[in-house]
């Protein structure tokens, strides 16, 4: 979770810049200096900062107004603010506190004090952005709940009352299409329930890790298994090309996850009568799984989003199957979580390749390449 | 600046103005100390007690010139606080690169003369041009 922290330091006099720089170095953060408005703008159009040490007293654009054009044009928008003020400026104090600072610091600083306060309020902002990520899941989901999981129940429930109301006049070919229909929705609806309690046990740190000696080839049968009505009602054939000596150090519950997201994404995103390919290959110590369908593709725009929270980035299937968005991001969740790593390569109308890497099954090691 | 030599108050440098000029020379007392302890080779902690001492009294005298140039309508009460703000700078600065203790000292030394010599002899230069009373608050000059 702790990842690097990037820290800008903003001040007219570069003797305080090196002083800064040199106190801030003990807390091991990316430090980034700027003497001046302009400087300070720019560098915040590309970098997202944890925390911003502003000066004041200025010459031309003081550190208030600097923070104003901070934070209406940049990525920086809510990154939290430290203003620096001679101790005994009374009327900029009260200007920075006005102007939303979370702190101030006055000069002269005692430095202990000054890095314990740029340390609580680091951590202030770790805190603040997991719980705006948690936040955005519960959005998430209730926006999910809302609308996606309604509308199966509409195909279901019409289509059941259909049935039961006029069982007698319809043929045995015809009965047949109804209830695979049926039981085509259910299945991602099913698969949908699955994603959001997986989700929401992994967020609360419920989910158990256990990895184990799996077999991938077994999963992937079965997994095409579940899916096949799914993939028969579009006439997609699905190839299997895995060796089954492969045996992964996985947990198999979110192998299935994994398995079960990007080959149904695969069905979905690929128009009738084409094929998906599953394959592996083993490097070293670890092995690469790859789901490659005909369908078509995404523009970078979409690639850009994926496995993100956020944003949604939800298109229909190639028959308006629906979708949350909620797939990739779990699957990068479970990947991770095994140490591996999940990419795409795609192209708009040729077709998209899945691919994510597991450790393999220490044991089996001796069998790469076979 | 000799370190073994006692700082005492110069004539030269009372700006006229009894208050002003009686907070002048308890800030050159607490340099003077600053300096006695160097001499004894003292530990960092007594040295940063009395450099915290030179910073909080800085504060408190800065403000109270302060207040006294605002009740005298000194005009140039922007410019002298810009120099205030501009001194605290500065210490902030010297007293984090204390790899001299005497250079520190110095510094400090020379911070303070200066600014009473070349800033704070104006007020008095103004209060006389301009045939001013001086008082300490607003109005208490009638009594
Ligand atoms: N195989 C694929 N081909 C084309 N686009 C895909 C494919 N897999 C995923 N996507 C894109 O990524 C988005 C997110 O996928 P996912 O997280 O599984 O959510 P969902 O499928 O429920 O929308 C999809 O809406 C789609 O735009
Ligand atoms: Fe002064």
């Amino acid at each position: 979770m702790s990842e690097r922290k990037s820290i800008l330091i903003v001040d007219d006099i570069v003797e305080n810049l090196d002083l800064l720089k040199k106190l801030i170095a003990e807390t091991d953060c990316d430090i980034y200096t700027s003497c001046n408005a302009n400087q300070a703008h720019q560098l915040c159009q590309k970098i997202k900062f944890d925390l911003m040490l502003i000066d004041v007293r200025m010459p031309g654009v003081d550190g208030i107004e600097a923070t104003r054009r901070i934070r209406k044009s940049s990525i920086n928008s809510d990154s939290p603010v430290l203003f620096m003020v001679a101790k005994t400026d009374l009327n900029n104090i009260s200007r920075a506190y006005k102007e939303g600072g979370v702190d101030i610091i006055t000069k002269p600083f005692q430095s202990d004090e000054l890095l314990t306060r740029l340390g609580t309020h680091l951590t202030l902002q770790e805190q603040k952005v997991r719980l705006q990520e948690l936040v955005d899941t519960r959005d998430r989901f209730i926006n999910i709940l809302a609308h996606d999981l309604n509308s199966p129940f509409t195909t279901i429930l019409g289509f059941t009352q259909l049935l039961a109301e006029n069982l007698e006049s319809f043929n045995k070919e015809e009965l047949r299409r109804y209830l695979n229909l049926i039981h085509n929705v259910s299945e991602n609806t099913h698969g949908l329930l699955n994603n959001l309690l997986s989700w929401e046990t992994l967020k609360q740190n419920r989910i158990p890790f256990s990895p184990q000696k799996v077999c991938l080839r077994l999963r992937l049968d079965e997994c095409c298994l579940l899916m096949r009505s799914v993939a028969a009602a579009k006439d997609i054939d699905i190839v299997v090309d895995v060796d089954e000596k492969i045996m992964l150090h996985a947990d198999f519950k979110m192998l299935d996850t994994i398995l079960r997201n990007l080959i149904s994404n695969a069905i979905k995103f690929t128009p009738n009568s084409k094929r998906i390919i599953v394959s592996a290959i083993v490097k070293k110590d670890t092995c690469e799984i790859k789901i490659s369908d005909s369908g078509i593709g995404m523009s970078d725009d979409v690639k850009s989003k994926l496995f993100k929270l956020g944003e949604e980035t939800s298109v229909p299937g190639t028959n308006g199957e629906k979708g949350t968005g909620f797939g990739l991001i779990l699957c990068n969740e479970f990947v991770r979580k095994h140490g591996g790593s999940i990419r795409v390569e795609s192209e708009v109308g040729k077709g998209s390749h899945f691919i994510f890497s597991l450790p393999l099954f220490y044991d089996e090691l001796s069998l790469a390449g076979t | 600046m000799d370190i073994n030599k006692k700082i005492t108050w110069k004539a030269e440098w009372n700006i006229g103005i009894n208050r002003i000029d009686f907070e002048h020379k308890i800030f050159l007392e607490l340099i003077d100390s600053l300096r006695n302890e160097i001499k004894k080779n003292s530990t960092w902690e007594i040295l940063s007690r009395i450099i915290r001492e030179i910073e909080k009294y800085a504060e408190f005298h800065f403000i109270s010139e302060e207040n006294f140039l605002f009740f005298i309508d000194y005009p140039q009460y922007i410019e002298h606080q810009e120099a205030h703000y501009i001194l605290l700078e500065r210490l902030n600065i010297a007293k984090h690169k204390v790899d001299d203790l005497c250079e520190l000292l110095e510094f400090i030394y020379e911070w303070f003369i200066d600014h009473t010599l070349k800033e704070d002899i104006k007020i008095t230069e103004y209060l006389k041009e301009n045939g001013k009373e001086y008082h300490f608050s607003k109005g208490s000059g009638n009594e």
